[in-house]
């Protein structure tokens, strides 16, 4: 357990992924994996888990384009955050993913199969986050 | 930048013109044919901005008035066009300026939009696809009427200065005149477009304010297979037969599709009290089990997958009326013992992986890396356990619902493709194998 808390890992991802001026492949993925732990430890019945279960699945389907890479494990201090901090740096968490896919991993270099991929990923991030605004 | 943000700098830009229209008067016909050439240009914008919104939008069942609203609002932006007003070249004039930002921006605006609806040959984007369906449409269209009533707010002034007490100029052109009489006509009858305006919506934020102009290249695998609530009952009876008729070709993918199917019909279900909170923890444990299961999307487009997910799409995206809910919600169950029994042949096919990591030493950070292999799975392994234990959950949640009416499961015969309902002992024999 390390002394950061799952609110300050989710928010220094995002200003990581927004400063990023090329693909970022690494932060993507550990991004999507803390989505997906926030999801995990949240979403109980008491913290609403109907909005985390729309986002979650929707994580989870694009966290899936990973799983060529070593997956990661995530040791942080969830128990000291507030699940709607959570939730709320949860959701800015997922929209900088999607904007970053949508601007760098669908460039003309990449074959259209793997542009087409990233298009949709990013597609299903922002319905998602539309569904739950 | 997106559509949103767009919309955004055209309110301000009309805020602006607001005030300077009470502030400053024109000092030629120029000045008020160039402002009024401008204010046409913006109505024109708002006017394309509420048909891209409304495109394939009818009149709708109670409680989404998008096509009534949308008549509504285009009709009141085309009364208030006049005729008067051309741009010309002159001196700087801030309301003029001001008028041309917001035209600018609502025009970009429009062009993501039609970026993605476009309304000639449909959809080009898994959100035009949502917002063809309505997605996003009601507070699209309660944004674009508060617009309206910002640009009126300009228009009063505009009277003023055309044809009120002291007019800006003292002997204002007829054409101007004539404009006036149109102006103030509109305004009187601007009241249904406040209406809209003062619409309470769900959310400031909407799918659409997340637009950011779609890319050039059509999805034709997205495109001509849509998927709408409605359509998931198909979708879940189609995948229920696949499942059992191709066990052979069933992957780690589909079993994670098919969960996270099943957990969004849970939620749904649960939003509107239908079915208990244990049912949907269960798919939720059974979902989240594949944390440690590897499902990687395969490598070239799969038709079975692709509808999957296109269904999950359109339950997060809609909420299925009362009728189609309570069809899926009855098929819950079901699909949780064909990914049960799926899983279980998956498995004894050998093709299901789990994690089998170590955590290396890099600890300085919050985020570990692990050294990780894929190991083929067995029941024993905490991913499928999860997901066995999830998956039992819902199936027994489910049999508590009905009042132990359990919905048939189906059974396989040895040869893979006779339907028969299953005895009552499969979900236990099921139990006693997760253990």
């Amino acid at each position: 357990v390390t002394d950061m808390t799952y609110v300050q890992a989710a928010e220094t991802a995002t200003h990581t992924i927004v400063s990023a001026h090329a693909a970022d492949v690494e932060t993507v993925h550990v991004a999507l994996e803390l989505a997906l732990h926030g999801w995990a430890w949240f979403a109980t019945d008491t913290t609403g888990p109907i909005r985390w279960d729309l986002l979650g699945t929707a994580v989870q389907q694009v966290a899936a384009s990973f799983h060529y890479r070593d997956p990661i494990v995530i040791l942080v201090q969830a128990d000291a955050d507030e699940p709607e901090r959570a939730w709320h740096a949860t959701t800015r968490l997922v929209a900088a993913v999607a904007e970053h896919i949508g601007n760098y991993f669908t460039g003309d270099t990449l074959p259209p199969l793997q542009r087409r991929h990233w298009r949709e990923s990013a597609a299903v991030l922002r319905t998602a986050l539309g569904a739950v605004r | 930048v997106t559509y949103g943000q767009y919309v955004d700098d055209a309110r301000l830009a009309l805020l602006e013109a607001a005030q300077t229209a009470v502030t400053s008067r024109a000092d030629s016909h120029r000045q008020v044919a160039d402002a009024l050439a401008w204010r046409n240009r913006v109505l024109h914008e708002l006017d394309r901005l509420v048909e891209l919104i409304a495109t394939g939008a009818r009149p709708a069942p109670v409680g989404q008035p998008v096509a009534d609203d949308a008549m509504t609002l285009r009709r009141s932006l085309r009364w208030a066009r006049t005729a008067a007003g051309r741009t010309e070249p002159g001196r700087p004039f801030a309301l003029s300026d001001q008028l041309g930002v917001a035209a600018e921006a609502l025009s970009v605006a429009g062009d993501i939009l039609a970026s993605h609806v476009d309304p000639i040959n449909g959809p080009r984007s898994t959100e035009g696809l949502q917002i063809a369906r309505g997605a996003g449409r009601p507070e699209a269209i309660v944004e674009v009427a508060q617009l309206v009533m910002t640009l009126a707010t300009v228009d009063r002034r505009l009277v003023v200065w055309i044809g009120g007490d002291e007019p800006a100029l003292p002997s204002p052109a007829a054409k101007h005149v004539r404009a006036l009489r149109i102006i103030s006509g509109w305004l009187a009858t601007v009241g249904r477009v406040a209406g809209i305006a003062s619409r309470t919506t769900s959310s400031k934020r909407c799918l659409v304010r997340d637009l950011v102009v779609a890319p050039g290249e059509r999805d034709p695998v997205l495109i001509s297979a849509p998927v709408a609530p409605a359509d998931c009952v198909s979708v879940l009876d189609d995948l229920h037969l696949w499942l059992i008729r191709h066990p052979d070709q069933v992957e780690a993918h589909h079993l994670a599709a098919a969960t996270r199917l099943g957990l969004l019909v849970a939620t749904a279900a649960r939003r509107s009290r239908c079915i208990s909170a244990a049912e949907a923890a269960g798919w939720r444990t059974a979902i989240q089990a594949f944390g440690r299961i590897a499902a990687p999307p395969p490598p070239v487009p799969d038709e079975q997958l692709t509808r999957l997910d296109q269904a999950a799409i359109a339950l997060r995206s809609d909420r299925p009326d009362d009728q189609t809910l309570t069809a899926l919600t009855d098929r819950l169950p079901i699909l949780a013992g064909a990914v049960r029994t799926a899983l279980k042949r998956a498995l004894k096919r050998g093709v299901m992986f789990t994690q089998d990591k170590a955590l290396d030493s890099r600890t300085r950070t919050a985020i570990h890396h692990v050294i990780t292999m894929w190991t083929r799975a067995d029941p024993t392994d905490l991913g499928i356990s999860n997901l066995l234990v999830g998956l039992n959950t819902a199936i027994g949640a489910a049999g508590r619902r009905s009042d132990g009416v359990f919905p048939p499961l189906v059974r396989v015969s040895p040869a893979g493709n006779t339907l028969a309902p299953a005895s009552p002992s499969t979900t236990a024999s099921a139990r006693t194998w997760s253990r």
